[in-house]
């Protein structure tokens, strides 16, 4: 039998010997925090962190392939200058805020109007939900060869649907016509990106308590007034947090227009993504090159701000 | 009467929605099926105006030279995936633990950094990269492809795993702990098997970015002894001379199509885990 005695002595002198040894124990908790972060420092800096830096610094040097390989020379902000004279800023700006807000609102207007259409009982609710999932599971090489498929001049389903139609007259190359390039890039991009908004969009309706709908169809809401009073506000916050996301990953993607278009035709359809790879790695101006990739990660971290103040909002 | 009227009252309701279903499925799976139609008939079928749904000859002749083309870069997307989703493990497990269950100073900020990586371009990272990788001979070579997929898939997989430990009641670890167990031990015999959803959940996508992935494999290499069977297919239907281009289109599709299968199936298996793990990762960082 243990006295109670025993054990608050025995608990007294353990919380001795913790404050005895508490700073070693959290100097040991430092070391160990650190240590199991040190793998992931690893990768992250070998492959993130040194060519971050390495692009800052060469956004500030001028160096140029062609002139030689250590021709490197630091110049201030002599390419952000000649990025401001470059006598295509303006097609590369007009391209990027096409594409940044036509793949941001476009795929989550389209999963905001199909959740809304889903969240009701459904027959066959398992094949609905199925079928919402097939681009979001294609890999987006196979996304592109479908898309460039579906456009071809020649062969493309969409210029046989189009003209059955009748609403154009003749073949129209969707990838190299200047009217249709933009409307036909953002359709795969609506196509292709949302699902995943679709995916949270659902989920915040169906957070939705039952009740508040309820209220509102007893007091006379039609569907329309019940979407727009009750519906969309409540899932304002995820539509916030959709809409910075998407504006941060579509100003930052490269690959859908690389793999879709090229660039092309000309610089027609060049965003300043793609316009990095192109200005480094075809013109060989590194400097140049990085400079464009700084203003973008600048644009990009101001919306990466804006997004960790809503999260820790979301938090609170 | 009545009966009749809610139930006419009810068609209304049910008819405009789904006629807007039906027209958006359309638009989801036209291409996809355009696609499996295509890959379906022999190549004469393939070039005809009007554009024929249903082939008049089914054959797989192009699935068969499809997986000749595709078969090596395809075992290597497999084998980079999963070896890229074990180093993830390893790597992000313990990184999460110390984010959550430990206390030093520097802790938010080294979560601002992992949330921050989500959020650059990529694309400025290549050149420098490409350099250091030639460096270090790491340029195309499978370890060198596998460091880069792996440091692409930790910051997610973090941020993942620490928002699922932050959930996990922290008395049974202090219950192991004064059985005896080490800080490790813990993660290792009470956490980790807690959290297998959220595991299966890291696995899984960083398969999947693997497998998607074409900007740094192109980049970061050049064989397609080494590629990964996206980048094997980009590079199909962009280098068009090289291989006879227009009749190789069937093979591309029907590569297509094979590159899309097991993605299929992993989603279909493994469903719920997904979107566990897209409503924990990407909402709540």
């Amino acid at each position: 039998m243990i006295e109670p005695q025993t054990i608050s002595q025995a608990v007294g002198a353990s919380s001795r010997i913790r404050g005895l040894f508490s700073s070693r124990l959290k100097r040991d908790e430092i070391v160990l925090g650190y240590a199991l972060l040190l793998p992931s420092f690893v990768f992250i800096g070998l492959v993130i962190g040194y060519p971050l830096v390495r692009s800052a610094q060469l956004s500030l040097n001028r160096f140029k392939l062609t002139a030689g390989v250590d021709s490197e020379q630091f110049c201030g902000l002599c390419n952000f200058q000649s990025l401001l004279h470059d006598p295509f800023l303006d097609v590369y700006m007009r391209n990027q805020v096409i594409w940044v807000l036509g793949a941001t609102f476009l795929p989550i207007l389209f999963a905001l109007v199909l959740a809304l259409l889903m969240d009701r009982e459904l027959r066959g609710r398992w094949f609905w939900r199925s079928v919402v999932l097939i681009p979001w599971m294609m890999p987006i090489a196979t996304t592109a060869l479908t898309w460039r498929w579906i456009y071809d001049r020649q062969w493309g389903l969409l210029n046989y649907f189009l003209r059955q139609l009748g609403l154009i007259s003749e073949n129209v190359g969707f990838l190299t016509d200047k009217l249709w390039l933009w409307p036909s890039i953002l359709l795969m991009a609506m196509w292709m990106w949302f699902p995943y908004n679709y995916v949270a969009i659902l989920a915040a309706l169906q957070a939705i308590p039952k009740e508040m709908r309820e209220a509102a169809r007893v007091d006379g809401c039609t569907s329309w007034k019940e979407i727009w009073y009750i519906t969309l506000p409540s899932i304002r916050p995820v539509l916030t947090l959709l809409v910075v996301l998407g504006l941060i990953w579509s100003m930052n993607d490269f690959t859908a227009i690389f793999l879709l278009t090229e660039g092309g035709p000309g610089i027609d359809s060049t965003t300043l993504a793609p316009l990095v790879y192109k200005v480094s790695f075809r013109y060989y101006d590194l400097g140049k090159g990085a400079a464009i990739g700084m203003v973008l990660m600048l644009i990009s971290l101001i919306f990466g701000a804006i997004y960790l103040q809503m999260v820790k909002a979301e938090e609170k | 009467m009545s009966r009749l009227r809610r139930f006419l009252r009810r068609l209304r309701e049910a008819v405009p929605v789904y006629t807007a279903l039906v027209g958006l499925t359309v638009f989801i799976v036209v291409p996809f099926l355009w696609l499996l139609t295509s890959t379906l008939r022999p190549v004469s079928e393939l070039y005809v105006y009007p554009p024929r749904w249903i082939p008049q000859t089914f054959t797989l002749i192009a699935y068969q030279k499809a997986f000749q083309t595709f078969a090596k870069p395809l075992v290597n997307s497999a084998v980079y995936g999963l070896v890229t989703a074990i180093l993830t493990l390893i790597v992000a497990c313990p990184a999460a633990y110390s984010l959550t269950r430990l206390n030093y100073p520097g802790k938010r900020s080294v979560t601002a950094v992992f949330l921050l990586t989500q959020m650059l371009p990529f694309v400025l990272l290549l050149l420098p990269l490409y350099i250091i990788y030639l460096k270090l001979g790491l340029y195309n070579s499978r370890v060198g492809l596998i460091v880069g997929f792996t440091a692409l898939t930790v910051p997610y997989s973090v941020l993942l795993l620490r928002s699922f430990f932050a959930g996990l009641p922290i008395e049974l670890e202090e219950q192991a702990m004064i059985d005896g167990c080490t800080r490790l031990g813990a993660l290792w015999r009470i956490v980790l098997p807690l959290s297998t959803p959220v595991l299966v959940a890291v696995v899984l996508s960083s398969i999947v970015l693997v497998w998607n992935d074409v900007l740094f494999t192109i980049f970061l290499s050049k064989d397609l002894e080494v590629q990964t069977a996206s980048v094997a297919l980009y590079r199909f239907f962009t280098v068009r001379s090289a291989s006879g281009g227009v009749a190789q289109k069937e093979v591309m599709l029907a590569g297509g199509v094979i590159l899309t299968l097991p993605v299929i199936a992993l989603f279909t298996f493994l469903q719920k885990y997904i979107a566990a793990g897209i409503t924990a990762g990407a909402l709540k960082g």
